[in-house]
């Protein structure tokens, strides 16, 4: 194997998790996220000798299956199967699955966000970039990173306060 | 601060819930080593046959229009081909339905008796549209096309098997019908384009207008066998009428270069081209909003496509992908 693929095949082992998790929270989907970080890694081998690997080729790939991944989301001529129902009943105080019962609120919560919104707060407050990075992602002005985080981030807060309320008698 | 660390430990333990196996490297390098070669072997390919177009000379060239399926063939009969499914209704009252989940279930495992899982726990579902069955650690994914009440025949299976990507809208009606269980041979053709090879795309009407079905034909590749794509659906008219814009939002490419789009738009657009800037160009009509893209890029960099919609009235949308 030469070096440039060994490389790759390295980069690829070290990335993938993290993108195709990055991916889900910006899509909602397993199936999908995992779609658009193979179709994305696949196009990173084509460029791969081009992207300055001594710059950060993950910058590179994290461009590319977030504004991907928005672009999953795009679909009008898609009738998607939801990717998190709500259970029925609500799981009570002590119930070992309340921490389920939780990731599903806050599933919800993300999901109601625009697509925008929700890649902000995912690069923001997941990925830890900061907001020029985050700007230079979406290709939008930093002024809209910082209104849409904050929007993103208080309905996000506000979702999780409501579900500790609720699941957590004080 | 605080609302950046609560909400960013969420997120943590959303991602942790991750139930798919991990990406394999090597299989994306041999996968990223493939996409490669294809693109330079088209390339090559492109290059001879251009080489022989030339050598051929001008008589021949109404024939290169040939990527635009044979409307003629369209309407064959090949009902005897189908047989009924238990509980399903025939032809199109089959199909483009909402239907409960226990009832997408049925057929799922009518349709695909290997798979012993049940599809994703769902509030609706659709016949004639993709769902998904269930997936845990360990399991491959599997999609199920929710059948129609038509069962097509093996000699029918076999010979879409053969002819995964049809340049007759014979053969694309008839390879649709394959992938739905719903008989569409009879329907009406309203847009088709094909990629020889490639990747093949056709929107057609149910003879009593009540239905229509977009379907998207792609060949095999190292990775996936033939297949109709997972965006196909049949759905009941009248169909919603996207923008251009909203039309080619939609994600109507892989990283081959395949493009392919069906569907409908406004009516003022009469024809589209996409184009990679200094590579190939293609150009299907729009015929009263109906439009089917079947296109292989050759130059698949991602940079420089345009998407160009023409009005009546000779204006433009603009979409650069």
């Amino acid at each position: 194997m030469v070096d440039r693929d060994q490389e790759y095949v390295e980069f690829v082992a070290a990335a993938s998790a993290s993108l195709r998790r990055t991916a889900f929270l910006v899509c909602g989907d397993w199936h999908r996220a995992d779609d658009v970080v193979q179709d994305a890694l696949c196009k990173l081998y084509r460029s791969w000798p081009k992207v300055d690997r001594g710059g950060n080729p993950l910058a590179y790939a994290r461009r590319t299956v977030v504004n991907a991944a928005l672009d999953s989301g795009r679909r009008p001529w898609r009738r998607e199967v939801p990717t998190a129902e709500l259970p029925a009943d609500r799981v009570s105080y002590g119930d070992p699955a309340v921490g389920h019962a939780e990731r599903d609120e806050v599933l919800t919560a993300l999901a109601t966000l625009a697509p925008r919104q929700r890649a902000c707060v995912v690069l923001r407050y997941y990925e830890d970039l900061s907001i020029e990075q985050t700007a230079q992602i979406l290709g939008c002005s930093e002024g809209t990173v910082k209104s849409q985080a904050a929007r993103g981030l208080d309905t996000l807060r506000t979702a999780i306060d409501q579900t500790r309320r609720i699941g957590r008698p004080a | 601060m605080d609302d950046d660390r609560v909400v960013g430990a969420e997120l943590e333990r959303l991602a942790a819930t991750d139930p798919l196996d991990p990406i394999d490297p090597h299989a994306m390098l041999t996968r990223g080593r493939r996409s490669r070669r294809t693109r330079r072997l088209v390339g090559a390919g492109g290059g001879v046959a251009a080489v022989a177009v030339v050598a051929i000379g001008a008589t021949l060239l109404p024939n290169l229009n040939a990527t635009t399926p044979d409307a003629d063939a369209a309407g064959t009969d090949l009902s005897s081909e189908f047989s009924a499914v238990p509980g399903v209704q025939r032809g199109e009252a089959g199909t483009g339905v909402q239907i409960t989940y226990a009832e997408a279930n049925r057929r799922c495992a009518l349709r695909y008796p290997e798979v012993k899982r049940p599809l994703r726990p769902a509030a609706k579902a659709w016949a004639g549209a993709i769902n998904l069955f269930q997936l845990q650690r360990g399991d491959s994914k599997a999609d199920c096309m929710v059948p129609g009440g038509d069962k097509p025949s093996a000699a029918l299976v076999a010979a879409a098997q053969r002819d995964p990507v049809p340049t007759t809208q014979a053969g694309q009606l008839r390879n649709c019908s394959v992938g739905f269980w719903t008989d569409l041979t009879k329907w009406r053709v309203l847009a088709s384009d094909v990629a020889p090879g490639s990747v093949s795309s056709v929107v057609a009407m149910s003879p009593s207008g009540k239905s229509v079905v977009e379907c998207v034909l792609m060949a095999a590749t190292q990775f996936e066998p033939a297949r109709m794509f997972q965006n196909s659906q049949i759905v009941r008219t009248p169909v919603q009428q996207h923008t251009f814009q909203a039309a080619f939002k939609m994600n109507t490419s892989n990283e081959d270069g395949f493009h392919y789009a069906v569907g409908r738009m406004s009516p003022d657009i009469v024809r589209i081209t996409i184009e990679q800037a200094g590579h190939g160009k293609h150009e299907i009509k729009v015929k009263d909003g109906w439009y089917a893209l079947a296109w292989l890029n050759e130059h698949p960099s991602g940079l420089g496509l345009q998407i160009i919609g023409y009005h009546k009235d000779g204006s433009t949308d603009v979409r650069v992908a």
